[in-house]
């Protein structure tokens, strides 16, 4: 059977499975296509969710990624509310849920990943994770000028979540194991620059903390011990540690799972099984191991997966990008920053707040990201510096 | 997958679409007439972008998310 | 003669007046004064019946009338609907003395005005006006540092407001700035509703004359402006040396006094609505100072005289029928206070979106200058009140003089001391 003609099943269809599905149809396949989501609500975009949802700028019908004539312009069936629980990998075969049993000659497994819990604090009123609209909508019912708002983790979430709720006006404290927000995605120079903006803000900053307990009476949390011994008072509490791959329903397919789904430089996780957006860890020609919780992943992932379908495919050998918006500043990194990385300003200047800047490893003196700081027409003529580096490099 | 197309020959240099998403147009030096930068912008900008087809005098942008 | 009374139909009329026969209304029409900054009542209650209706001008013709925002977008940009001034039918109020040959490219159609017009756009792009910002934040400081030596009160009209943008255009075209109160003579005349077709003419050729010795001049000593690049399109055989000076006519009144009357109105709306004000002075974000400018650009919307086209084919749009050679009249201050585009249209609201206001029009001919103007607006407000921040009127609104017969609205005069 041709390529084009396989029937394919898609797990999960948000950013990366609907990607998927798009890509193939744009190149032609022909087949039956389907996607499945535990989901109840139409496929929506997650980076709202902690920004202009959160904040109330935007409302639900926004964050639709798709409107409903380009979800039936695929022609596909998609089956929304329906968990996936069980994947035969020599079958091909996905039981959900509700006892269906799908089968399929091609499948892409798009499940995302799950945040982590604080241990002990389910069921507590006032602890939130944000993952799913459902979480934002609810947290942002909860923010209210004055509140108090404790975030536990002061990474990419963590300080958006942060910068958000302190623009409506709420109290916020910014914890976290990291010594200053944000430290391992931006280095420390940058990372600095983020706590002053946080601070300027009025967002309180606890770095190199953990939490002890949650203090909760009356089954409503009331504040946060930490670590250090500080205890903070809270209204709400956002738990932003981190997210693990959605591949518990795995565990007996035959998949290897390893902090995700693993898979060779062409995104295949098995015979006829690919493996695409967060939850995919990924052979990267250049990088090795490698697992991206980042929205841009998620599309251009699924092109490759899509071609790899269709008989096209190459390794993926993206150049890892994200953005995160906080403080009126759209910061963007393209590339890894490492930890020991030197910046050297190209645009702008951090005086004024807005610049963009090179990092380079000290030992090879080779640009390996470009940092942008509320300068973004000008980050992107600096990519393309980049993936010149990086191809003479190669 | 974003896809921006702009029908160049109907623009009349507004330079509506460069104040709405300044890493997607450009405008050329020679007459001012808009040029499209990034064919697939990333995810991050769909707003502006498709704020510049909105304000566009004469809607010479057109965006969608299918190729 | 077409009667008088005409059937206007109830078009999704929101005041759900069923098929009225009334006259229709004169145009243009009388604001009430004790609510200057708004549209006339008339033409609110127009909008509010339908989005198309009939005015009668001076000269007994009844264009359409267009009176909402939807209708108004598509309109500009039908192929249909032609804004040459020469074909028969264009609705010009017989005041306006405009002769029978065109003004310049604004009042052509494609192709003709799309090369032309091409032949302008670069100065204005939005790289180089932002080059220019600079200059332009020297003109107005050199400007306030001469108010405040001065000492108050003054006129802000002809101490700021009608100079700033005259410096700014003369520099950009490459006009000596000793010329420029030449040029503010003539181009009022141009566009005050009362001047006779005598004293426009008189005003044209005085300009177009000044022109062609101007353009003669950069042809033999050019320098980085754009009355030199129209000399070399002269030389080049690109351009007519008449074209030249028509077009250049159409930049440097185009340039003066729109801004001019926009820094004055908008200072004075500000002043009108300090809750308003006292946001612009305590944000230092610049965020707001560009919505302040785009909602001042809306809530005044100074081309009071709505945008005038010809239909060249017939037209079915909102249950009514425009016919080929029937004039239309978009009244695009009304379309800037339309509830369906902007939600609560009649306050002024510096922080909300309203970029999609038509205060520039929309379609081909939409203002080329918008960049510029855009710049030269969020410079002079917002240098203004952080230099001046007591900034208040010299007199009360009911004294205020407003341009209500010029078909770019703002006040001939405008006291104010700090």
């Amino acid at each position: 059977m041709m390529n084009i003609d396989r029937d394919v099943l898609i797990v999960g269809a948000s950013a990366a499975g609907l990607s998927v599905a798009e890509a193939l149809r744009r190149g032609g396949h022909r087949g039956r296509l389907t996607l499945i989501d535990a989901e109840t609500h139409f496929p929506y975009d997650r980076p709202p969710l902690s920004k202009q949802l959160l904040s109330g700028a935007w409302d639900a019908s926004k964050v639709a990624l798709r409107s409903h004539d380009a979800l039936s312009a695929l022609e596909s069936e998609l089956l929304l509310g329906d968990r996936a629980e069980h994947l035969e990998t020599a079958a091909l075969s996905v039981r959900t849920a509700s006892g269906r049993i799908l089968t399929a000659d091609a499948i892409v497994v798009a499940t995302g990943v799950t945040p982590r819990c604080l241990p002990g604090s389910d069921d507590i009123s006032g602890v939130h994770v944000l993952r799913s609209l459902d979480h934002a909508a609810q947290l942002h019912q909860r923010l209210r000028p004055g509140r108090r708002l404790v975030v536990v983790g002061n990474g990419v979430m963590g300080s958006e979540v942060a910068a958000t709720a302190s623009a409506m006006g709420v109290n916020v404290s910014l914890t976290g194991k990291a010594s200053t927000p944000m430290a391992p995605q931006l280095g420390s120079f940058a990372s600095s620059l983020l706590a002053a903006e946080h601070k300027a803000a009025g967002i309180g900053l606890y770095g190199d903390v953990g939490v002890e307990n949650l203090v909760v009476r009356g089954g409503s949390v009331e504040g946060v011990a930490l670590s250090s011994g500080e205890v903070l008072p809270a209204d709400d509490v956002v738990v932003a540690i981190g997210s693990k791959p959605a591949t518990n329903w795995l565990s007996n397919s035959g998949l290897s799972l390893d902090d995700g789904i693993v898979c060779d430089s062409f995104c295949r996780a098995a015979p006829n099984i690919w493996a695409v957006g967060d939850v995919a860890r990924w052979n990267h020609p250049d990088l090795g191991s490698l697992r991206l919780e980042n929205r841009t992943n998620a599309a251009e992932q699924a092109l490759a997966v899509a071609a790899d379908i269709l008989g096209n495919g190459e390794p993926y050998a993206p150049i890892p990008y994200f953005w995160t918006d906080q403080h009126g500043l759209r910061i963007q990194v393209h590339g890894t920053i490492p930890a020991d990385a030197r910046l050297q300003v190209t645009d702008g200047d951090v005086t004024s707040g807005r610049f963009v800047a090179i990092a380079t490893t000290p030992e090879e003196d080779r640009p390996v990201a470009v940092l942008g700081w509320g300068m973004p027409k000008q980050t992107r003529a600096r990519r393309a510096e980049l993936q010149t580096a990086n191809s003479v490099a190669l | 997958m974003l896809k921006v197309i702009l029908e160049q020959d109907k623009c009349v240099a507004s330079g509506q679409c460069v104040t709405a998403a300044e890493t997607v147009f450009d405008q050329r030096d020679e007459d001012g007439i808009a040029v499209l930068l990034e064919e697939h912008p990333s995810p991050e900008v769909e707003a502006e972008v498709r704020q510049a087809a909105a304000v566009c005098p004469v809607l010479a942008i057109h965006v969608t998310t299918d190729n | 003669m077409i009667g008088t009374f005409i059937l206007t139909r109830n078009n999704t009329g929101r005041s759900g007046t069923e098929n009225t026969i009334k006259p229709p209304a004169a145009f243009p029409m009388a604001r009430e004064p004790r609510c200057p900054f708004d549209p006339p009542p008339m033409a609110s209650a127009a909008q509010e019946a339908g989005p198309l209706t009939r005015v009668e001008l001076s000269d007994g013709s009844t264009p359409w009338f267009v009176t909402r925002y939807a209708e108004q977008r598509a309109l500009l940009s039908d192929p249909r609907i032609s804004a040459d001034v020469t074909r028969p039918g264009y609705p010009i109020p017989a005041n306006s003395g405009s002769t029978a040959s065109p003004f310049s490219f604004i009042l052509m159609d494609d192709p003709e005005h799309a090369r032309l017009r091409r032949m302008v756009t670069a100065p204005f792009m939005v790289k180089r006006v932002q080059a220019m910002r600079p200059g332009v934040q020297k003109i107005v400081d050199d400007l306030i540092d001469d108010m405040l030596a001065a000492g108050g009160p003054v006129d802000l009209v002809e101490a700021f407001a009608l100079p700033m943008p005259s410096l700014v255009i003369c520099e950009l075209l490459g006009v000596p700035y000793s010329d420029h109160s030449f040029f503010q003579r003539n181009s009022n005349a141009l566009i005050n509703r009362q001047a006779n077709p005598q004293e426009r003419r008189a005003a044209v050729e005085a300009l177009v004359g000044y022109l062609h010795g101007l353009l003669e001049m950069k042809k033999n000593h050019p320098a980085d402006d754009v009355f030199s690049d129209l000399a070399r399109r002269v030389r080049d055989n690109q351009l007519t040396n008449d074209d030249a000076a028509m077009m250049g006519v159409l930049l440097l009144v185009a340039g003066h006094e729109t801004t001019a009357n926009m820094i004055a109105l908008g200072t004075l709306a500000l002043l009108q609505h300090p809750d308003q004000l006292k946001l612009l002075k305590e944000s230092d974000d610049p965020a707001l100072v560009t919505s302040a400018v785009e909602e001042l650009l809306r809530y005044l919307t100074i081309t009071h005289d709505g945008r005038k086209r010809l239909a060249v084919e017939d037209i079915e749009i909102s249950g009514s029928t425009i016919r080929a050679g029937e004039g239309v009249i978009m009244a695009t201050d009304l379309a800037n206070r339309d509830p369906e585009a902007f939600s609560d249209p009649d306050r002024l609201d510096l922080g909300r979106d309203a970029r999609h206001h038509m205060a520039f029009g929309f379609g081909v001919h939409q203002c080329l200058g918008q960049p510029l103007a855009r710049m030269e607006l969020e410079v002079a407000y917002s240098t203004l009140f952080r230099r001046i921040p007591d900034l208040r009127l010299a007199t009360t609104l009911a004294k205020v003089p407003f341009k209500n017969d010029g078909s770019v609205y703002g006040v001939y005069e405008l006291p104010v001391t700090w």
